[in-house]
Order: structure tokens, then sequence, then C-alpha cells
């Protein structure tokens, strides 16, 4: 075994290994950043340039361009509230207030330490716990699968602002809207009224886009004055003591998204929200979560970043890819002549300890290129916002024209900017709307899976992990309504007092 | 004096709310009877209705309902409290004209492009947004609406190798 590290170490430290690391996370960094180009988006097009690479150098750009990518979405969620990536909607709920409070800086940095953090206790699971967790996570069948996603959709409860019910119906509204498209058991038509276009679905970038950052555009033009300014020397830092009292947060997030994102298809969205939720379930400060708080962001990084290491844990100890990322890391993989799986563990093992050693050390090049992406993407809040939201519209659009080449995608984002717009004036938070959205399509799948397995019910109690899902969304959909009854109760009492003073 | 404006907001934000509620009611009972049925084709081999297409729609809309009925009763029987949005600041003087523009400059960003190109659209839309923000300034209103373009044009078609419509400019490129 040492013999074969050995050689592994002696395959990674090459020039071309380190700069492909190096390049890749910076490109994904760059690309992340900017709405509409996703990780995936980013991956695919690194992609050609793997082609006369040798394996592990290639393998290690791609990777590298993950991670980047991942990290990436953060700085503009953080910055003008468009999350570069879906998973990064999730940091802006505490980021874009911060940003707004002038400190964007502390919220940029607290985002790359967590997602650094992250990133490296899921590299270390993918060397130590692949095939254990791998071996779990085979376990998991449409049943087991519907209820981890009935316990992610709790989720929606914490993250539903001012008012419960408002909230889940925008999380309502969001699975609902996520049933548009052909069905996908029978191949009929639900809500397309023959638009070819909507065939597929509605595309999630283009909802994601308009939902978050158009409304923002919007309400310039409304508002009496510009919502804020942030102060052109934003010097605000995260402290050592922010930072410790964050470290339970981080490494429960990381956690979240290892098991997360070692569940094939379970998503960097759902572990960011279930993270978040999680953060502020045990906040000793719930009510200042979404209205800027440290922790918060911190949170949804982690459990954001935590995915990105052990989506390769399915890939390379059965060869199953987890996600779209991972499909190309997987095609690349092949390209190179490669199988992953565990064969390969046995045939190429100084190829997997090189990448191994390679991905360890993306999570130092990440803190790196991170440090030098904030020092300049920061400046982004420095432009007067008359200048920088006409651009931020531009970026709407040419980001969701991206998606699919065509036009359709552009009037579907402005069509959720009007409803995100809508919902900010009512006071409805469209995080949990994005969450239905995101895992609606998870949830029919494998509920309506399960029925085709078994027209009997009892299928949904079939496993113990069925049972612990049951017992644990039980527990959460309860301690989360309670809590958010209580402070209502609270706010209520308080308004009361205030007007009997 | 103060008391009494907040007791018009409080009024104001339970009319608002107890509005809400009502069209969000009116709305899941119009797509329960109405676009559902218009628009879900449910094949004839359906045998167990969980399978069904319709299945999913019908439930969730259910839900919307119930939860809209439930936010209807606490807006009329519970305290209002003031959300975050009602606190806050203003409205724009000429907020009417300023969003006609805006729509008007979407409508463009969605028609235009085809036509004119998505580069020249982004320009046109972009000076045009800066100028109703208020920017006067000749070298920020041409340096930034044309460069900024232009050069996220050239990242979004020759790096990400993005085909964005060139319109006017297609037998240029």
């Amino acid at each position: 075994m040492l013999e074969n590290i050995a050689t592994g170490f002696e395959m990674f430290f090459t020039l071309g290994n380190l700069l492909a690391i190096t390049a890749g996370v910076f490109l994904g960094v760059t690309v992340g950043a900017i709405p509409g180009l996703t990780a995936t988006m980013a991956v695919a097009l690194a992609l050609p340039f793997t082609f006369n690479l040798d394996p592990v150098t290639g393998i290690l750009l791609l990777v590298g361009v993950y991670k980047g990518g991942v990290f990436g979405g953060s700085i503009t969620a953080i910055l003008i509230r468009a999350p570069g990536t879906p998973a990064a909607a999730c940091t802006l709920l505490d980021g874009y207030p911060l940003a707004q409070k002038g400190q964007a800086g502390k919220a940029l940095n607290m985002a790359l330490y967590a997602s650094c953090i992250a990133d490296f206790l899921s590299n270390l699971s993918l060397i130590f716990f692949a095939s254990l967790i791998a071996g779990l996570a085979l376990a998991f069948g449409p049943p087991e699968y519907f209820w981890l996603i009935c316990f992610s959709l709790t989720v929606v409860i914490s993250i539903s602002g001012s008012s419960l019910t408002k909230g889940l119906i925008s999380g309502l509204l969001g699975l609902l809207t996520s049933t548009i498209g052909l069905d996908l058991v029978y191949g009929t038509q639900r809500f397309t009224f023959d638009n070819f276009n909507l065939m597929g679905g509605v595309s999630y970038i283009p909802l994601l886009i308009g939902l978050f950052a158009l409304p923002e555009v919007i309400d310039f033009y409304v508002r009496k004055v510009a919502p804020f300014t942030v102060k052109t020397a934003d010097k605000s830092r995260v402290s050592l003591a922010e930072l410790k009292s964050s470290l339970v947060t981080i490494i429960r997030g990381s956690f979240i998204g290892v098991i997360i994102g070692t569940i094939p298809g379970a998503g960097a969205t759902a572990a960011a929200f279930l993270s978040y939720g999680e953060a502020r379930r045990t906040s000793k400060s719930p009510e200042t979560f979404g209205r800027g708080n440290i922790e918060g962001v911190a949170a949804s990084e982690a459990g954001n970043n935590g995915v990105a290491g052990a989506t390769l844990i399915p890939l390379l100890a059965l060869g199953i890819p987890g996600d779209v990322v991972t499909a190309v890391i997987l095609g690349a993989f092949m390209l190179q002549g490669l199988t992953p799986g565990p064969l390969m563990f046995q045939d190429n093992i100084t190829i997997i300890y090189a990448i191994f050693i390679g991905i360890m050390l993306s999570s130092i090049v990440l803190l790196g290129s991170g440090k030098l992406a904030i020092r300049y993407f920061a400046r982004i809040a420095d432009i007067p916002r008359h200048i920088l939201l006409p651009i931020v519209l531009m970026f709407c659009v040419f980001g969701s024209y991206a998606v699919q080449s065509q036009m359709f995608d552009v009037g579907v984002m402005l069509a959720f900017g009007v409803l995100g717009y809508i919902m900010m004036k009512i006071d409805m938070a469209a995080a949990p709307f994005l969450m239905g959205f995101i895992l609606g399509p998870l949830f029919e799948d494998n509920l309506r899976r399960s029925f085709l397995i078994s027209e009997d019910i009892t299928i949904f109690f079939r496993s113990p992990i069925c049972w612990i899902f049951i017992v644990i969304t039980i527990l959460s959909a309860f301690v989360g309504i309670r809590r958010e009854l209580r402070a209502t109760r609270a706010k209520r009492d308080a308004l009361r007092a205030s007007g009997s003073a | 004096m103060s008391d009494t404006r907040s007791d018009t907001d409080a009024r104001r934000g339970r009319r608002r709310e107890i509005v809400f509620a009502a069209l969000t009611l009116l709305a899941s009972a119009v797509f329960a009877f109405v676009v559902i049925p218009a628009g879900v084709t449910t094949p004839a081999s359906v045998k167990h209705l969980p399978l069904s297409p319709a299945f999913l729609p019908y439930v969730l809309t259910a839900g919307v309902g119930l939860f809209a009925l439930i936010h209807l009763l606490e807006a009329i029987f519970a305290a209002h409290i003031p959300g975050e949005d009602e606190a806050s600041l203003g409205t724009h003087p000429r907020w009417k004209s300023r969003v006609l523009m805006l729509v008007g400059l979407l409508v463009i960003y969605l028609l235009l492009p085809d036509q004119l190109g998505m580069p020249l659209t982004a320009i046109l839309v972009t000076i045009t947004l800066m100028a109703i923000g208020g920017e006067r300034r000749p070298l920020i209103l041409l340096g930034v609406g044309i460069g900024v373009p232009v050069l996220v044009y050239l990242f979004f078609a020759h790096v990400a190798q993005v085909p964005l419509p060139m319109g006017l400019f297609e037998d240029w490129m």
C-alpha cells in the first residue's frame, strides 16, 4: 500500500498537474461567479482540453473547475443577489443582507473559509470512507429516496421568512411549477399547452436568475432611493471568534453535504438548504437568520461544498455518476481508457492515489484563488447601483439565453423575475419556491417509482432507512412548526405590549 | 398621531393579507377546476391514482388552497404583524414612468435580439437604463454602455462558446 501511495505521489507531483488544478480552480471560480454559467457548464467546457492530457492531469483539471465553480457561485449571490449556481441561492439569504450592511468582505471570506473546510472534510470522506458510504448509498431505493426528499422539504419551514403559511404556499408553488413538462411515466403533457419549449419543463437557471436577481433590478427603479450602497472601503473581515463560533456549523454542514453528496441525484442545493435549516434550528438567535447572520453563510456554503468531494464517492467506488458534473467526469475517465468502479481500485490504484492527492491539494488552491477572487470581485459592490444593475440585467439575459440558446428562456427569466418581485412585495419568501422546484421532480419521480414497484403503500415502510427518515421528517416538521408558531406569538405579544404602552 | 398612523398601517396590512389569501384561494380553485383538467392529459390506462399525471398537481393545489384558507383565517382573526417591506422606503416620485420604461426595455431584450443582435440590444438597453438611473456623464454612458456588453459578448461567444444571436451583424461574424 505504501508503495502505491509513494507511486501516486510521484505521479501527481508534476508541473502539469499543479498547473491543471490551479487553472481549473481559477476557471471554475470565474465561470461560477457569472449568473447563468454553472459549474456543470464550466466542466463541460473544460472537457475538450483534457483529450490530450495525461489521465491524472485531465481529471484534476475537471475536478478543479468543479470545485472552483461551486464556490464561485456564492460570490455574485452575496454581492448582487444573483446566485451563480442554484446551490448558492441559499448563501444569498444571509450573504446579501450582510453586503447591504456594508459587510460584503466578511460574508465572502466566511463563504470561502466554510467552502474550503467543507471541501477538505469532503475530500477526507472520499478518501477514507468511499467504499463504506457507497455501499450505504446503494441501499437507497425509490421509497428511501422519497423519504429523504420529504425530510429535505421540511427545511421550507425554516426558510419561510416572516410568514409560515406564505412560505409553505411558496414551497408548494415551486413543487407545482416543477410538474410542468412531459409526464415522467406516461409521457403525456402537463401544463405545456402544446408549447414545445415547455416539454422539457421550466429551465432552472432562468427561473433562479429571474426569481432572485431581477426583483432587485425592478426594485431599484421603483424605490425613492437606492436600497443600499456598499462603502468603498469595505474592509470587513471574519474575526477568529466568528470563525470559531461558526466552526460547529461548518463541520455539521460539511457532513450533511457529504451524506447528501454520496446519494446519487440528491444535489448540492438540498444539502445547502438542509445545512442552513439545521444551523437555524440549533441557533440561539434563529430570528437573525435571513437578516445577515454570518453563521447562515457558513452553513449554506459548508453544505454546498461538502457535496463536492462526496459526489465522487459513488463515481470512483461504484462507477455511478451522482449528478451531471460527475457524469461529465465519468466521460473524461472513459476517454482516457479508465473505467471507474471497484476494478479501478485494483487495476489503477496509483492513479487513484494521485487523483486523491490532487483533490486534497485543490482545497488549498481554492483558498488561495478564492482570496484573490474576493479581492477583485468584491469591487463589484463598489460600483454605483445605477451602473451596476443594468449590467446585472445584461448578465441575466445572456446567462438565461446561454442555457439552451433560445430566447424562450429569456422570457422565462423575465416572467419569474416579475413573480419574484411580486413575492418580494407581498413578503413571500422566494427560497421555499426554489427548494420546491428543485426537489419536485425527485419527489414525484420516487413517489411514482415506488408505486410502480408495488401498489401496496407498505413499500414506503419497507426498510430501517425509511423509518429513520420518517422519524426525522416528523421531528423536523414538528420542531420547525412549533418554533415558527412561538416566534409569531412572541411578535404578536410584543406588538400588543407596544400598543398598550 | 403616530398611534393613528400605525392603526391605519395595521388595517392596510391586514386588508392586504386578506386580499392575498382570498386571491390565492380563488386561484387554487381555478387551478383545480379549470387549469388541471385542461392542462394535464391523463391516459385511460392509469390504474392506480398516485401514478396519474394529475395526482400531484391536485394534491399540491389542495395544499395551496388549504394554507391560503389558514392564512385568510389568520389575517381575519389574529393581530397583524407588519412585514419588513411595509416599514421600508417609499416609492420613487416618477416610479410609474420608470417602471413603464423598464418594462419596455425588458420587452426589447426579449424581442429585438434576433433582429438587432444580442450585443447591440444589450448596448441600447444598458445605456438607456443607466440614463434612467441618473447617469449623465457621456464617457461613463458610452464607455460602460458599449465596452461592458462587448466584453461580455466576447466572453460568452468565444470563451463559453454560446452562439448568441447576431441579427444585423450575422454576416459580419
